[in-house]
């Protein structure tokens, strides 16, 4: 599967109810434009993006000082000269348009069409695995996503309180449906957190819907008090 | 007096051009200036010689290929192009094909790097001079926030790979980041007052 999600020429362009509020951190946009984000990373601001004209601007300007530090770079022998490119152009232009036939996605009703992206990772009848009261997950285990600690999907029922944790890494969630409120706010459907290790934070889930988010953590989590440690496993971290 | 147009709307002109009218003269003039720093780039990241010229070779097949998704409105030539780069390289990693020998280590050992191109054409002068911007904001970064740009950018490395490297917290790391690219920004807006856009 062929990860071409991040030219600038391309971003599409959905819009929400109300902007997004909450942004990933201008370290994390930098990340994204230079090519460092691991895999999960990378889809999760995928889908942000696409319904975050104001993370658009920035990655565009980021980009553009990668641009910039391309022209500064020294020039490196190149073997192929022009006219063997041209040779090459030749065949490229002589050979049939062959679409790239992309296999046809299904988009379960619960994910917004701005976060299409996660839904080549679903496999077709994927269920919510149950890992507490109120808490069901999906866990994306492909390789491509190897480098990540974990990327999964997490629904939380109305007015279900999440333990209380820190991170040794960090955590980025995104919000794809529903909403949550912990300490740093309120987060509604488009919304990042994009959190520093040593925050913690307590997130508990608005009372009117399931709250679903996609969540990508790059260090095992700490949870605090004996319920929490007994969940840890459940969470398979 | 006619006013001069930068090199850098020189490029954007020439890629127009490419998705306009499959203009070959101006797809090589951009495969001579782009293909030995987008090898440069690939080099930085750790391929060999043999695997960065294919990339490079490959993505300026794409830039002939998608050259009509260009708009000159939205990025500079360098930076579509960069883009472009960025995202082979991207699938390359991830599908596993070819093995990354040890990229170099720092933007230290690599600074001096910066300075030596001065094989500029005649035509490079009026972009070389507002490229200076981000060139000297670079420069002017604290040492251990440059390093983290040039982690970032030349060797496409994580918030955590690169606390792991330098032995910094991540928090350190991304506060970094935030400050140089809050001054590079600022560079960059500066470049696009002072740069070409009288047209």
């Amino acid at each position: 599967m062929s990860f071409d999600p991040i030219t600038i020429t391309r971003a599409p362009d959905y819009r929400l109810d109300s902007a997004p509020k909450h942004h990933p951190d201008d370290a994390t946009l930098v990340s994204y434009a230079s090519g460092g984000l691991s895999a999960g990373a990378q889809l999760l601001l995928q889908c942000h993006l696409a319904c975050c004209e104001h993370c658009r601007e920035r990655v565009a300007e980021a980009e553009a000082i990668g641009g910039g530090l391309l022209e500064h770079l020294p020039l490196a022998q190149m073997k192929t000269s022009v006219d063997d490119i041209f040779a090459k152009l030749d065949l490229l232009d002589a050979a049939p348009t062959f679409s790239t036939e992309q296999r046809p996605v299904t988009r379960p009703d619960w994910l917004p069409e701005w976060a299409e992206p996660v839904a080549q990772w679903l496999e077709t009848d994927q269920n919510w695995q149950r890992l507490a009261p109120g808490i069901s997950q999906i866990k994306f285990d492909q390789p491509e996503f190897s480098k990540d600690k974990a990327v999964r999907l997490l629904k939380i029922s109305p007015g279900t309180c999440m333990p209380s944790h820190g991170h040794n890494g960090s955590e980025l969630t995104l919000i794809l449906s529903g909403s949550y409120c912990d300490e740093t706010g309120r987060l509604c459907a488009g919304d990042v957190a994009d959190l520093d290790p040593d925050i913690k934070h307590q997130p508990i889930a608005d009372r009117d819907q399931d709250c679903i988010c996609l969540i990508v953590t790059d260090a095992p989590l700490k949870f605090e008090g004996w319920i929490p440690k007994l969940m840890q496993p459940f969470f398979g971290l | 007096m006619e006013k001069v147009q930068s090199a850098s709307q020189n490029w954007n002109q020439a890629l127009t051009e490419v998705g306009l009218n499959r203009d070959r003269e101006q797809f090589a003039a951009l495969y001579q200036h782009f293909a030995p720093r987008v090898k440069t780039y690939l080099l930085r990241f750790g391929l060999s010689d043999a695997q960065a010229e294919e990339l490079a070779q490959e993505a300026l097949l794409q830039v002939w290929r998608k050259a009509e998704q260009y708009h000159a409105s939205k990025a500079a030539a360098s930076t579509w192009i960069f883009c472009i780069a960025r995202n082979l390289f991207i699938d390359q990693q991830r599908s596993g094909r070819g093995k990354l020998e040890n990229s170099t280590d720092s933007y230290h050992e690599h600074e001096g790097l910066l300075n030596h191109n001065e094989q500029a054409t005649e035509d490079d002068n009026s972009w070389q001079s507002s490229q200076k911007h981000i060139e000297d904001a670079l420069k002017e970064l604290p040492l251990m926030q440059a390093q983290l740009v040039y982690k970032s950018y030349y060797q496409g490395k994580s918030h955590s790979e690169i606390a792991a490297d330098l032995e910094i917290p991540i928090g350190s790391v991304k506060s970094g980041l935030r400050l140089a690219f809050k001054k590079l920004r600022l560079s960059l807006a500066a470049e696009s007052f002072a740069g070409g856009e009288m047209l």
